[in-house]
Formats: structure tokens, sequence, C-alpha cells
């Protein structure tokens, strides 16, 4: 499915299955952004963090008021 | 709703920029947190050398410390508010941070923060007077 049908979904009908669809697509960059400062270890707690807050704010992503 | 494929592709292109610009802002975030956290905290290890193992709060107000020995810290503990007993409950037994603590309560974090250091200042000069005893 397009990335845009699944931001649609996601951030104007509220679809869950969407928003984590989303979520797992960008997961590379996810894990990338939640390595410990000085080894390529994944930080737990800041991949939880990455992952409800993103999910908060695809939530309110709007695609009208981006571009 | 039928999208143009221009305004679909453009819509796609400032999500990607999106996210990575959310995921690196939280990860920023989480640390400047993290060392805020670093430097405002008090260590219970600071303290005393055995208000460690007795600063457990379930067993504070249960048999097995009433049993302690370790009268100044029972004493202390006694001197506290219940507020405070509560806050250093919460984050010395269920490490929830201080953000946490004052959304449960309904209060700012600098009042969680405040009562905190209240409270262990409060321990630390009873454990120090029952030790210079």
């Amino acid at each position: 499915m397009r990335l845009f049908d699944l931001i649609y979904r996601a951030s104007i009908e509220n679809d869950t299955h969407a928003l984590w669809e989303i979520l797992t697509k960008y997961q590379p960059l996810i894990n990338n952004n939640s390595k410990k400062l000085f080894s390529s270890e994944i930080d737990e707690d800041l991949r939880s963090e990455q992952m409800l807050v993103l999910a908060r704010r695809i939530k309110h992503f709007d695609i009208y008021k981006q571009w | 709703m039928h999208f143009s494929e221009d305004f679909m592709s453009i819509v796609e292109k400032k999500f990607s920029k999106f996210m990575q610009a959310s995921s690196s802002g939280i990860r920023k975030d989480y640390y400047r947190k993290l060392r805020r956290r670093e430097q405002t905290e008090v260590f219970v290890e600071d303290l005393s050398g055995d208000i460690n193992e007795l600063l457990h709060f379930d067993k504070v107000f249960t048999q097995d410390l009433m049993q302690t020995d370790n009268s100044a810290l029972l004493d202390g503990l006694r001197q506290l508010t219940i507020r405070q007993r509560e806050i250093i409950s919460y984050l010395v037994e269920y490490e929830m941070t201080e953000a946490e603590i004052a959304a449960r309560f309904n209060i700012t974090q600098q009042g969680v923060n405040s009562t905190k250091n209240k409270a262990l200042k409060k321990l630390k000069s009873c454990i120090k007077g029952g030790s210079s005893q």
C-alpha cells in the first residue's frame, strides 16, 4: 500500500492498523535513533518512547497543513 | 477522496522529513531529560551506607522494619508527612520519574522535586543525628 494512503488512514481516519504499519515501515529510522550514545546497542526505553511519541504525532499529522 | 499525484508525493516527502525530525527530536529530548535527572537526582547511596537497604518502602511500615535497630531512620520516616512518604515510595520502590508522580498527584514536577528534597534532607539529618549519638 502506498505511504500516502497509510498517512491518510492514520491521521484522518484514526486507523490504528495503518499507524502500526507506518511505524513498522519506519522501524530502521526508529532503531537508528534509539541507539545508545557510545555503542550500537538499542536502548529499549528510548525505543518505546520513540514509538509512543511518534504514534501520537502521526495521529495529529495534518496532510493539508504540511505543504 | 481523490488526490492528485503531486499532492500525494509532496505529502509523502513532507511526512518522511517530519518523521526524521521527530525521531531525532525525541532522542534529543530523551537524553536531555536523562541529563537533567542526573543533575537533580539525590542518590540514596549518598545519604548513608545502610539507608539503601532499609529504604524499601514496603518494609518501612511493616513489622520487618519495626524490628530494625536503625531507630534513627525509623524516627526520620515517622517525621515525614504522608505525601513525602508516598513520593519517596514511588521514587525508590516503583522507580517512577518525577513527571509521572506529578501527573499522579496532579501537582507540578517542581513540587515533587522540592518535596523529595525536603524528605531526603529530613531523613539525612535524622540519620546523621542518630549516628552521632
